[in-house]
C-alpha cells in the first residue's frame, strides 16, 4: 500500500478481562425484537449486548470488542444476523450478530466515520462522517467476505462539502439524506447515486434524520435547537418545531410517521404530533444529554442512551391522548414519567490521571469519584481506593524521583489507554535499577521499563527470529506478564488503527502473520530481537567540597558521564577508587574491587568514606543522578556534584 | 504622477526651512529655547550650538539650496547604523541638489522609481487626491474666519502628520490628553514639594541607613523626586508632553492669525520635529528620514499616552500612599520600571501584555446566551489621575468561542484589542463592508481538530470570533500590504454610517433599532506601492474635536465629591470651580470651534490643509471618484454614535 508509511504506535488498555457495563456515554442503540435483545454502541469503543425481557436480573449477554475509540452508531441488519457499527477508529466493522464476533473492517473513510443509515428493504448500508464522504455499502455483500475473497465494490455520494454528522435513509432505499455542518440537508437517490435536492434552513449542525417510509417527508433535529419537518416532494420546510431550549440530537418516527419522539442537550425526551406541533408533551427528563433513542418491541416504550453510561427505558404516553394531556395538564415543569420502566446501568468513565513520579504508576480519578491505583508497568489495576480525596491520594504518593516520561495516557473510551511510541516521549528513554523497580533483589541490574513491557506485551508472538542458536525460545521478559486480555493495539501516530488483538492471542498463526506486516521494527528489535536500547548519558562534574582540603592537582573540574539512572553510591565508589584511593593509604582497599565489591573485607562502604552534594544539600546515596539533577540541581547545564571525605 | 515626487521634494524642501522660521517668528518668547533645542535634535551638539545658532540660521536662510544639502548632513543621527542611512542621507541630499535646480521631470522619476504613479494628463495642476494645489486660495479665503494651522514635512514625515492631524480632530481625544498632561505636571508639582522634604529627611535618615533599618519610603521618595526633574523624566511622559505641546502650538498658531492686524495671516506651517524627536527617543523604528506605516505610529503614540497613563497612575497612589501617612511602603506599587519607562522595546511588549485573557466555561445554548458586559466606566474613574482613556477609547473587548462539536460545550476567550484589521474584500456594495470580516468564523477539523477536555479527545470545533464591546473611537486598518509584497489599490466602500457589530447589537431583534451606530470622522489614506514609501494625507471631520470639552465632568465634578476620591485626591486635583464655559482644555490644545457653516471635513496635506464639503469628501471615496486619485483609504476612523 503506502509507501510513505506513517510512524507506527503501540497502545494498550488496562482493564478487566470481562467489561460487563458502559464505562462512558451510549452513542447508539438497536433492537432486535424478535431475540429481545438490545444492543448499545458505547464510547468505551465496545458494543454490548443485553436482554430486554421482564424480570431478568442481569441483563448482560456480551460485549463485542474490536473497535479501538468510540463507537458513533449502529445499524442492526439481516433480520438480527448481522450488525454494522461505525467508530471514530475511522472504521467500519461488519459483525456476526448472535455471536458478537467480527467479521470484518471496512476502512474507506479518512476520519472518523459519524452516523450509518439503513435501508431494510434492501439490506443497504450507508456511512459517512468528518471526511465528507458517504459510502454506501450492500450488507449482503459486506457478509460474505472472507480472507480470500475480501474485495467489496461501493458506491460513494459525492457533493457534500462539509463534516457529516447525520445521515437517514427510508427502508426501501429511495432517498437518502445527509445531515452537516455546512447547515443544509442533501437529499440523494441511492439506486443511481444521484443528487436531488439540498435544503436549507437550519442555523447550525444537523445532527439527527428521519425520512418518512415513502421517501416524501424527513425530518431534522438540529444544534440550533429546532426540529424541522421537510416536504421532499415540495422540497421547502413544512413546519419548525421549537420544543427543545437546546441542540436537537436525536430525533426517532413513529411508525406512520404521525408524531416525532425528540432528545438532546437539554435532556428532555419529548414527544410531539407532527401535524400539530402545539401537542407535545415531556416524556422524561434524563441526567446527561441524549445521544440515541430506540423503541421497544412493541413501541409503547423508548430505550435513552446519553453522553453517561446509564441506558434506561421509558413509557410512551398514549399517541392519541396528547392532546388532551396537553390542554389540560401542560406546563414545563410537567413530565409524563418520572420513573423509567427498565434502567441498565453503566459504570464509571475515568475521568482525571495523574502519572507518579515513578513514571509507572498512574493514580485515576472517574465521574462516580473513586480513586484507582494502575501499574503500567504490569499493564494492571493494583488497588480500588474508593471514594477517597484524589489530591490528597496524590501528594501522599509523591516520591523524590525522577524517571523519563516513557508512555502517554489517553482518556477517551473512559479506560486506560497507554500509548507507547517514539515521538514526543520516547517509550525507550527510562532506564531504572532492577531492584528499586522491585523486580528483583540483586544489585547493579538495570532494566528499561518500556523495552520490558513491550517484551511482556508480545511475549506470545510466534516470530520467526524468537529462537536463538541453540533452538531455544527466547522468554522476552523474564521478569514478569501482562494479562492475556490486555487489547494490543497497533496504529499510526494520531491516526488511524492498523491492527488490534489480545495479548493472549498473539501466539495464533494468523495473528501472528499480521503482526509481522504491522508490528514497526524498533519494536521488534527490542521485544524480539531483546536489542538493549540505548542509554541516557549524564555528563556532569565532581569537584571536592569546599570544606574538604584536598590536594591541589585535584581542584580542576572533572568532567565526567554516567548513566542517567546509575545511584550516588556509584559515583562514591568512583570517588574513592579514583580519587581519594589513588595513591593514598586506602587505596589498595579502593582498587580491590568494582561494583559488588562494596562490602568485602570488612571495609566501610564508599558511601560511609565519602559523601557526595549538590547545592550543599547531602545526597542519599541511594538517589539516581537525573533524580539529583531534576530535584536538587534543577536545571539541564553545568550539573555539578561535590565530594566530601569522612573517613581516610 | 511624476508630479507627486516633485510634490514630495519641494515639500522636503520647505521643511528644511521651515522650522527656522516657525521657530524664530511664530514662537517668540513662549517656548523658545525647547524649540531650538528640538530643531536639531539629532544632531549630538544641540546643546552647546544653541549660542551660535541664529548666526547659522540666517547664512541658511539667505541660501536655500546649499542649506538644504547641509542641514540634510546635519541632521544625520549618530545613533544609527552608519552605513546605510547615513549614505541613504548623503544620496538624499546630492538627489535633491539637481532637482531643484532643474526640476526635470525625466530625471525626477529615476530617483524614486516607487513613487512614480499613472500619468495623470489631465490632473497636472491637481494633487493627489484630487483637489488643486492652489493652496493659497484657501489661505486668502477660508482662513481669515477660521485660519487652521498646518505641519509641515519635515522630510518623509507625512506619516506623521497624517496622524498628528486626524488625532487633533479626533472627539475628545486632546481634551483627554490635555487633562492627562495637566494632571502629570500636577502630580509633579505636588512630588516636587515632597522630594523638598524628603530631601532634609534624608539626612538625617543616612544615620539609619548605616545601621541596616533601611526605610523604603524616603527612599522611594528620593527617587520620586529625581524622576521629576526633567533630567529624570521618562522617555514616554516627555513624547507625551510633547504630543501635547505640539497641539498646544497649532492651537496657538490659529490664535495668533485670529488675533493679527493682517486680513491675509495664516499661519506658518509648524514643524513637529520635537514631537518626532521625543518619539524616536521612545522608540527608534522612527529613526531615520524614511518613510514609516502610519498605522504603526499610531499604535505607537496610543501605547506611548497609555504607560503615562500608568505611570501617572503608580505615581498618583504613591503619593496618595505617602499622604496617608502610609511611610513604610507597604502598599507600593510594584511596577517601579514602567514608570522610569524602559524606552523602546518594552512598549511592544508592554502592549501585548496588556491583552488580559481570561477563560470562562459555559454551555452553549441557542437561547441564554449572555456576553460578557464590560464593567462601566466608573465616571470617577474618569477623573482620576492617570485613567487610561485610551484603554476606554480605543480599545474594544473580542471574544473567541470554542465549540466542540460533539458535546457542544463552549470555551470562551475574552481579550482587549485596539485596532481591526480587515481585508480588501471584493464586495463593492456590501452594505456592512467589515461586519463579515471582524466576526469570523472557522472550524478546527481534520488534522487541526481541538482537544475538548469534557470528551478527553480530538473532535471537531467550531471557533469564531466576536466583539462583546466595542470602542468609543474604532479604528479600522485595511489590509492592503498583506504579505508585504503588491498594495492592493482596489477600491473598498467606506461607508460615512456604519451600524455597530457588536455583540449587545447584533443580538438584537432585526425589528429594533440599533442603540448606536458608527460614524466616519477621519481617513488616512495612502498614495504608492509600498508602506515604507508614498505618501499619507488625512482627512478629518474638524467638528468633533472639541465635543469632549462641554460635557467635561473633571473640574465640574471635582468639587462633588462622588465618594470614590480620597480627601487628598481632591485637594491635590480640586481646580476653581470652573466657569460653565467648560474646562481649560478648550483654551489650551483643542481647535477652536468651527463656523457650523463652513465645509465639515478638512483635506489635510502637510502645510496644506483645506476644507473640503461632503460632496467632494464622499466623491473620493466613491468607487469612481470625479476627481481621479490613486491614493486609497488605509485606515479608517470611526466614533461611536448613541442612536435616539
Amino acid at each position: 500500500m503506502g509507501t510513505m508509511r506513517k510512524k507506527t504506535q503501540v497502545s494498550f488498555v488496562i482493564r478487566d478481562e470481562e467489561e460487563r457495563r458502559h464505562k462512558n456515554g451510549v452513542s447508539s442503540l438497536q433492537l432486535d425484537p424478535i431475540q429481545g435483545r438490545l444492543y448499545s454502541a458505547g464510547r468505551d469503543g465496545i458494543i454490548r449486548v443485553w436482554h430486554t425481557g421482564n424480570g431478568v436480573q442481569d441483563r448482560y449477554i456480551q460485549s463485542m470488542e474490536h473497535h479501538t475509540d468510540w463507537v458513533n452508531d449502529i445499524v442492526l441488519c439481516c433480520g438480527g444476523k448481522n450488525l454494522i457499527s461505525a467508530s471514530s477508529d475511522t472504521t467500519v466493522k461488519v459483525w456476526n450478530a448472535p455471536k458478537g464476533f467480527c467479521m470484518s473492517t471496512l476502512r474507506t473513510h479518512k476520519d472518523y466515520v459519524r452516523t450509518l443509515a439503513y435501508a431494510k428493504d434492501k439490506e443497504q448500508v450507508a456511512s459517512a462522517g468528518l471526511d465528507r464522504a458517504i459510502f454506501l455499502w450492500d450488507v449482503n455483500t459486506l457478509t460474505a467476505l472472507t480472507a480470500s475473497n475480501n474485495t467489496v465494490t461501493t458506491s460513494s455520494l459525492v457533493g457534500n462539502k462539509e463534516s457529516i454528522y447525520s445521515l437517514a435513509m427510508n427502508p426501501p432505499g429511495t432517498i437518502l439524506v445527509s445531515g452537516s455542518t455546512e447547515k443544509v440537508l442533501r437529499v440523494w437517490d441511492p439506486r443511481n447515486c444521484s443528487r436531488l435536492m439540498k435544503l436549507k434552513g437550519h442555523a447550525d449542525n444537523v445532527k439527527a434524520l428521519v425520512v418518512s417510509r415513502d421517501g416524501t417527508q424527513c425530518v431534522s433535529g438540529s444544534s440550533d435547537g429546532t426540529i424541522k419537518l421537510w416536504s421532499l416532494s415540495q422540497q421547502r420546510c413544512v413546519s419548525t418545531i421549537r420544543v427543545h431550549s437546546e441542540a436537537v440530537w436525536a430525533l426517532l418516527a413513529t411508525e406512520n410517521f404521525t408524531h416525532i419522539i425528540s432528545g438532546g442537550r437539554d435532556r428532555l425526551v419529548i414527544i410531539t404530533e407532527l401535524r400539530n406541533p402545539d401537542n407535545f408533551m415531556i416524556v422524561c427528563e434524563e441526567t446527561a444529554p441524549i445521544l440515541k433513542l430506540c423503541f421497544t418491541a412493541d413501541q409503547t416504550g423508548i430505550w435513552v442512551s446519553t453522553s453517561e453510561s446509564d441506558i434506561r427505558c421509558w413509557k410512551l404516553p398514549p399517541l392519541n391522548s396528547l392532546d388532551m394531556y396537553n390542554q389540560n395538564n401542560y406546563n414545563t415543569n410537567n413530565v409524563y414519567q418520572t420513573q423509567p420502566l427498565h434502567h441498565i446501568p453503566g459504570g464509571p468513565a475515568i475521568k482525571h490521571y495523574t502519572v507518579l513520579n515513578d513514571k509507572r504508576h498512574v493514580l485515576t480519578k472517574d465521574t462516580a469519584n473513586n480513586v484507582a491505583l494502575y501499574d503500567v508497568l504490569k499493564a494492571s489495576k493494583l488497588e480500588d481506593l474508593g471514594e477517597v480525596d484524589y489530591e490528597e491520594e496524590v501528594k501522599k504518593r509523591f516520591k523524590m524521583v525522577y524517571v523519563p516520561n516513557w508512555f502517554n495516557v489517553d482518556l477517551k473510551t473512559g479506560m486506560l489507554t497507554i500509548h507507547l511510541g517514539q515521538d514526543e516521549t520516547d517509550c525507550l528513554s527510562a532506564w531504572v535499577s532492577a531492584k528499586e523497580a522491585g523486580l528483583t533483589t540483586e544489585n547493579d541490574q538495570k532494566v528499561n521499563f518500556g523495552a520490558l513491557l513491550l517484551q511482556a506485551l508480545l511475549d506470545h508472538w510466534n516470530h520467526p527470529n524468537r529462537v536463538n542458536e541453540t533452538g531455544v525460545r527466547v522468554i522476552g521478559n523474564s521478569y514478569f506478564n501482562v494479562p492475556l486480555h490486555t487489547p494490543l493495539i497497533f496504529s499510526e501516530v494520531g491516526g488511524r488503527t492498523l491492527y488490534r488483538l489480545q495479548v493472549g492471542d498473539a501466539g495464533g498463526e494468523t495473528e501472528g502473520n499480521l503482526l509481522v506486516e504491522t508490528v514497526p521494527s524498533w519494536v521488534v528489535d527490542v521485544a524480539i530481537e531483546m536489542a538493549a536500547p540505548k542509554l541516557n548519558k549524564l555528563p556532569f562534574y565532581l569537584l571536592p567540597h569546599s570544606s574538604c582540603q584536598s590536594k591541589q592537582d585535584r581542584q580542576k573540574k572533572d568532567r565526567l558521564v554516567a548513566n542517567d539512572f546509575i545511584q550516588c553510591r556509584k559515583v562514591a565508589e568512583h570517588v574513592v577508587e579514583k580519587i581519594v584511593g589513588g595513591g593514598d593509604v586506602n587505596g589498595a582497599s579502593a582498587g580491590s574491587g568494582r561494583g559488588s565489591a562494596n562490602e568485602d573485607s570488612g571495609n566501610d562502604a564508599p558511601e560511609e568514606r565519602v559523601e557526595l552534594l549538590c547545592c550543599d544539600q547531602v545526597l542519599d546515596p541511594n538517589m539516581d543522578l537525573r533524580t539529583v539533577r531534576h530535584f536538587i540541581w534543577k536545571s539541564n547545564v553545568e550539573f555539578t556534584l561535590h565530594y566530601r571525605v569522612l573517613k581516610q | 504622477m511624476a508630479d507627486c515626487f516633485r510634490w514630495g521634494c519641494s515639500r522636503h524642501l520647505r521643511m528644511l526651512k521651515m522650522p527656522v522660521n516657525s521657530v524664530t517668528e511664530s514662537k517668540k518668547g513662549v517656548e523658545k529655547p525647547k524649540f531650538s533645542l528640538s530643531l536639531n535634535r539629532n544632531n549630538a551638539t544641540y546643546l552647546s550650538r544653541e549660542n551660535k545658532k541664529p548666526i547659522e540660521n540666517s547664512k541658511e536662510n539667505s541660501d536655500p539650496f546649499k542649506q538644504s544639502t547641509s542641514s540634510n548632513k546635519e541632521n544625520k543621527p549618530l545613533k544609527r547604523p552608519l552605513k546605510s542611512l547615513y549614505s541613504n542621507t548623503l544620496l538624499v541630499a546630492k538627489r535633491l541638489k539637481p532637482l531643484t535646480e532643474s526640476s526635470k521631470p525625466t530625471t525626477e522619476s529615476l530617483y524614486n522609481p516607487e513613487l512614480i504613479v499613472l500619468d495623470q494628463p489631465l490632473a497636472r495642476p491637481a494633487m493627489l487626491n484630487g483637489h488643486h494645489t492652489t493652496d493659497t486660495q484657501y489661505a486668502g479665503t477660508t482662513q481669515r474666519k477660521a485660519p487652521i494651522a498646518t505641519l509641515s514635512n519635515l522630510g518623509n514625515t507625512c506619516f506623521l502628520n497624517s496622524v498628528l492631524y486626524t488625532l487633533r480632530y479626533a472627539p475628545r481625544f486632546l481634551h483627554n490628553l490635555h487633562h492627562l498632561v495637566a494632571d502629570l505636571a500636577s502630580v509633579e508639582q505636588k512630588l516636587g514639594s515632597i522630594r523638598l522634604k524628603s530631601s532634609s529627611l534624608g539626612r538625617s535618615a543616612a544615620g539609619l541607613a548605616s545601621s541596616g533599618t533601611r526605610s523604603w519610603s524616603s527612599k522611594d521618595l528620593l527617587s520620586l523626586g529625581q524622576s521629576d526633574t526633567s533630567a529624570g523624566k521618562s522617555k514616554i511622559q516627555i513624547a507625551t508632553e510633547k504630543l501635547h505641546e505640539t497641539y498646544l502650538n497649532l492651537r496657538a498658531a490659529e490664535s495668533k492669525c485670529l488675533n493679527s492686524s493682517s486680513a491675509d495671516a495664516s499661519p506658518e506651517p509648524f514643524a513637529a520635529d520635537a514631537f518626532l524627536a521625543a518619539l524616536r527617543d521612545v522608540n527608534s523604528t522612527f529613526e531615520g528620514n524614511r518613510q514609516q506605516d502610519a498605522h504603526e505610529l499610531l499604535v505607537c503614540i496610543l501605547d506611548n499616552i497609555r504607560e503615562t497613563c500608568r505611570a501617572l497612575s503608580a505615581r498618583a497612589n504613591r503619593l496618595q500612599l505617602h499622604e496617608n501617612g502610609d511611610s513604610n511602603g507597604i502598599g507600593r506599587p510594584a511596577n517601579l520600571e514602567t514608570e522610569t519607562g524602559k524606552p523602546t522595546l518594552g512598549l511592544r511588549k508592554s502592549w501585548k501584555k496588556r491583552k488580559e485573557v481570561k477563560t470562562t466555561d459555559k454551555r452553549a445554548s441557542p437561547t441564554d446566551d449572555r456576553p460578557p458586559t464590560p464593567p462601566p466606566v466608573d465616571k470617577d474613574e474618569r477623573t482620576r489621575p492617570g485613567w487610561d482613556f485610551v484603554a476606554d477609547d480605543f480599545e474594544g473587548t473580542m471574544v473567541v468561542r470554542t465549540m466542540c462539536l460533539e458535546c457542544e460545550a463552549v470555551t470562551e476567550k475574552a481579550q482587549a484589542v485596539c485596532e481591526l484589521c480587515v481585508p480588501v474584500t471584493d464586495d463593492e456594495e456590501d452594505e456592512e463592508p467589515f461586519k463579515a470580516a471582524c466576526l469570523s468564523t472557522e472550524y478546527l477539523r481534520d488534522q487541526n481538530k481541538y482537544w475538548c477536555e469534557r470528551c478527553l479527545r480530538y473532535n471537531e470545533a467550531r471557533r469564531s470570533v466576536a466583539y462583546s464591546r466595542l470602542p468609543r473611537l474604532l479604528v479600522l486598518q485595511l489590509k492592503r500590504f498583506s504579505g508585504g509584497m503588491e498594495k492592493i489599490t482596489r477600491h473598498a466602500p467606506t461607508p460615512l454610517f456604519m451600524p455597530c457589530f457588536c455583540e449587545p447589537c447584533a443580538k438584537r431583534p432585526p425589528d429594533q433599532s440599533p442603540t448606536h451606530r458608527y460614524v466616519l470622522w477621519g481617513v488616512i489614506m495612502h498614495l504608492g506601492q509600498t508602506l515604507t514609501g508614498g505618501h499619507y494625507v488625512a482627512y478629518a471631520r474638524a467638528g468633533g474635536a472639541g465635543a469632549g470639552a462641554e460635557a467635561c465632568g473633571r473640574e465640574a465634578g471635582a468639587g462633588e465629591g462622588a465618594g470614590g476620591g480620597s480627601s487628598f485626591m481632591r485637594s491635590l486635583f480640586n481646580r476653581p470651580r470652573p466657569a460653565p464655559a467648560g474646562c481649560a482644555a478648550r483654551d489650551c490644545c483643542v481647535p477652536r470651534a468651527r463656523d457650523p457653516a463652513a465645509p465639515a471635513w478638512l483635506a489635510c496635506d502637510d502645510d496644506l490643509v483645506k476644507p473640503i464639503s461632503d460632496e467632494e469628501f464622499e466623491d473620493l471615496l466613491s468607487a469612481e471618484p470625479k476627481m481621479r486619485s490613486a491614493a486609497t483609504p488605509y485606515l479608517l476612523f470611526y466614533v461611536k454614535s448613541e442612536v435616539g
